[in-house]
């Protein structure tokens, strides 16, 4: 942890993603969203997404706002970076059901976890470890020359009112 | 047995009730699948209009600046009222093509998942100066008054300050401004109005042009989408803008929202909430717990 202040931290925006060969924290913040973390174990390359819903229906630019696009961009940075497929293991983070909703149509936190793990085991991508569901948001770090992740928990009830 | 047919019904009541949110769910899956569905044969038929749609706007902007530059290197030194004419011609032309590449930059750069904001503090007095200069040569030929006005709601007659990222701001405003250009008839009346009140900006950009029909409201924003998709439309443009005024917007944490004008025409009110910048995500850490899980 005292090495994760002195390095570089980007943080990263929903809709958008990160790679990186070289030592860099990156930072985002999950409720619904889902972040998928790929790291290559050879060439120490890192990346990570933060998408927001499962599928692009058509609506709007194609963007990495959607899972199957956000997921296979990386997939895609990743090899443009170097990576080789079968060195490639992933992290997935996220989808809390932020709204409680019990309609399975609007289950959005799940939906996005289910695309997550779909798409990734399609590649033939090994899930190393995942941290999905329940009601409360995260915050992760993800370390992309190492792989490590830190994620701690928001808790929802204790935002106080700011006037 | 009374018992057990009375259990069987109440099984049977809740099998039936599972059997009907299935029906439903499979109904708007379906729904969502045909919508799908027909975007992609949509998506289609564009790629038929591709190669014509890129002549239109870059190639032939091109070959036009390209002849009038030869046109104006062949001029006699006396001639220098039409170089004038012909350098007037090239500025459209050019500019044009600069705000066309703009925004099919912008859209790669977005789909690419490489934006992000950038912030600063921004004098939307100043922008709004900046914008009705940018498109002074388009209002001066369709004859089009702009109107831009800035309210600070907290402190009056106060200057309008605005932290958010000015590159964003400034192209999603010229792509509704340049929208409401195209589609306003001559001699008529475009609005650029700020308002800025409670931690939020709103820019509302108003016209008096033929409006959007209800029912193509849900479509604009996709891109590529021009309602009239004629080619030889005199409307140019790739149908991007407003899919990246709608990114861009969200990007910003804002949201787009879309009215009838009263005098017909349309209103587009883009709101963007006052950005906090990254570093005060670094607040959160007095919400947050550790987890077991590292």
């Amino acid at each position: 942890m005292g090495e994760f202040l002195n390095r570089s931290n980007h943080f990263l925006h929903s809709s958008s993603l990160f790679v990186s060969k070289d030592a860099q924290w990156v930072t985002t913040v999950l409720g619904s969203c889902v972040a998928v973390c790929l790291f290559d174990r050879v060439r120490n390359i890192g990346g990570i997404n933060h998408f927001m819903l499962p599928y692009w229906n058509g609506d709007g630019l194609e963007t990495p706002k959607y899972g199957n696009v956000a997921i296979m961009q990386l997939y895609q940075r990743m090899l443009d970076f170097g990576a080789k497929k079968e060195d490639i293991v992933c992290k997935i983070f996220g989808g809390a059901e932020m709204l409680q909703e019990q309609n399975s149509v609007f289950n959005v936190g799940q939906r996005n976890v289910d695309l997550a793990f779909k798409i990734v085991s399609e590649l033939g991508i090994n899930v190393f470890s995942s941290s999905t569901g329940g009601t409360q948001g995260r915050k992760i770090h993800f370390n992309t020359s190492t792989g490590e992740v830190l994620q701690k928990y928001l808790v929802k009830s204790t935002f106080i009112e700011i006037k | 047995m009374n018992y057990s047919t009375n259990q069987f019904e109440s099984e049977l009541d809740i099998s039936r009730k599972q059997v009907n949110e299935l029906k439903k769910e499979n109904d708007e899956l379906l729904r969502n699948l045909h919508k799908v569905n027909e975007k992609l044969q949509e998506s289609e038929r564009f790629k038929g209009h591709f190669i014509s749609n890129i002549t239109n706007e870059i190639v032939n902007p091109f070959a036009s600046v390209l002849a009038l530059a030869d046109n104006i290197r062949h001029l006699g030194e006396s001639e220098i009222s039409t170089a004038h004419r012909l350098a007037e011609l090239i500025y459209e032309e050019a500019f044009h093509l600069d705000f066309q590449l703009k925004n099919i930059f912008a859209a790669a750069m977005i789909e690419a998942g490489n934006e992000e904001p950038k912030i600063n503090q921004i004098n939307i007095n100043e922008l709004g100066n900046h914008i009705s200069r940018y498109f002074q040569s388009q209002l001066k030929k369709k004859q089009i008054t702009f109107q831009v006005s800035c309210t600070n709601e907290m402190i009056a007659n106060a200057p309008v300050l605005f932290i958010s990222d000015k590159e964003k701001l400034d192209l999603i405003i010229k792509n509704l401004v340049s929208n409401s250009i195209k589609y306003s008839p001559e001699e008529s009346v475009v609005n650029l109005d700020f308002v800025l009140g409670n931690g939020e900006l709103s820019i509302e950009v108003s016209d008096h042009g033929k409006g959007i029909h209800r029912d193509d409201r849900k479509i604009i924003f996709d891109r590529f989408k021009q309602l009239d998709e004629k080619i030889n439309s005199i409307n140019t443009g790739h149908g991007l803008g407003l899919s990246i005024v709608q990114a861009y917007a969200e990007l910003l944490g804002g949201k787009v929202n879309l009215k009838d004008n009263y005098q017909g025409g349309i209103r587009i009110m883009v709101t963007i909430p006052e950005s906090l910048g990254t570093e005060d995500w670094d607040d959160l850490e007095d919400f947050l717990i550790d987890s077991e899980l590292h």
